[in-house]
């Protein structure tokens, strides 16, 4: 898996310190992965997991992207309305392109959202702006 | 003594609902709807200490059947109105006890659901999942706050247990109903093969 690029990237919306004070506020990350900026990594109400939601918002094809990890080894849980991938942690990935990993680990999580975002249906999410249509 | 079963989530309020049952003298199995993938091992993880610790300050075994629910997930997602997909849901976890319940000789259905707390426990959201099915359900909490149960759960030392750190349930919806009709839910319902599903998660159930 490939390390996020260290330059030309953005800073997250809240500075550090802000996301040290809260465990569920946005962790310090770069935008600008691929050309779906993602608004960084974040706890899951619940603090078992990481959550990345683009910003803005966009729609992603997920039928492509389930072709595309299949086509990578992934083997792949299709919901319709979100796949499941069995990548290392396991990751949930909706039609909004938001993403859950199933780890409290940061690096863990950001490897796999830079993996991710090569990937591309996610590069190219077929409606960059605007809300995600329904099928 | 009557015997029941007790749905079991890995959260805060079922354990302290199995505390009362227990304490009145009740013989009582547990049983879990496992949401693997959409939720991590941890809701299991929860349940499993819940129980140890129930079962050694009551001295009962408390079996714990262990359903898979992911497909039905599945497959509700696919087939299914998102908007009322917890309500959906609901309905196949109380079909799923039920099954288990009638096959233990369990004479009734227990919860740890208070009225309100989260969109599933709307009165009429409760209705629309009860009615699928027969057996009388017990619900010691329905009239507790969460400040209630949190002191109780802290009480009896499950409440560490429960607050651990989880992921939360990906096939929740973005906008669940708090609201539902009966006659939508059974609409919707008619669009997947209920009893097929159901004859599958039954046979796949583990003993722990």
């Amino acid at each position: 898996m490939d390390a996020l690029p260290g330059s030309g990237l953005r800073r997250s919306r809240r500075p550090v310190g802000e996301a040290a004070a809260s465990p569920r506020s946005y962790a310090s990350f770069p935008r600008g992965v691929g050309a779906m900026p993602y608004r960084g990594l974040r706890l899951c109400r619940q603090g078992g997991g990481l959550e990345a939601v683009p910003d803005p918002p966009c729609s992603v094809d997920l039928g492509r992207l389930r072709a595309v990890l299949e086509a990578a080894g992934v083997p792949v849980v299709d919901a319709k309305v979100l796949l499941i991938a069995a990548t290392d942690p396991e990751v949930t990935i909706s039609r909004a392109g938001r993403l859950l990993f199933k780890t409290a680990e940061t690096e863990r999580a950001r490897s796999l959202l830079a993996w991710l975002t090569s990937l591309q249906p996610l590069a190219e999410p077929a409606s960059p702006r605007g809300r995600a249509p329904r099928p | 003594m009557t015997r029941g079963a007790m749905l079991m989530s890995g959260g805060i309020d079922s354990p302290v609902a199995l505390h009362y049952l227990l304490r009145q003298g009740h013989e009582m199995l547990a049983v879990h709807l496992d949401n693997r993938p959409f939720t991590d091992d941890t809701p299991l993880e929860k349940i499993v200490d819940h129980l140890q610790l129930l079962r050694s300050r009551y001295r009962q075994a408390i079996p714990l059947y262990v359903l898979p629910h992911g497909s039905t997930q599945v497959t509700l997602m696919r087939s299914t109105d998102r908007h009322v997909g917890c309500v959906l849901c609901r309905r196949f976890m109380w079909r799923g006890a039920e099954r288990i319940a009638e096959r233990e000789g369990a004479t009734f259905l227990a919860t740890g659901e208070a009225l309100g707390q989260v969109a599933s426990q709307t009165l009429s959201n409760m209705r629309s999942a009860t009615a699928s099915v027969r057996l009388p359900i017990v619900r010691p909490l329905i009239g507790f706050d969460k400040a209630e149960i949190e002191a109780v759960a802290k009480e009896i030392g499950t409440y560490g247990i429960s607050t651990r750190p989880g992921v939360c349930c990906q096939a929740v919806p973005d906008k669940p109903a708090t609201r539902s009709d009966l006659i939508q839910i059974l609409r919707e319902e008619e669009k997947v093969d209920v009893e097929q599903m159901l004859d599958d998660c039954v046979r796949r159930a583990l003993v722990m």
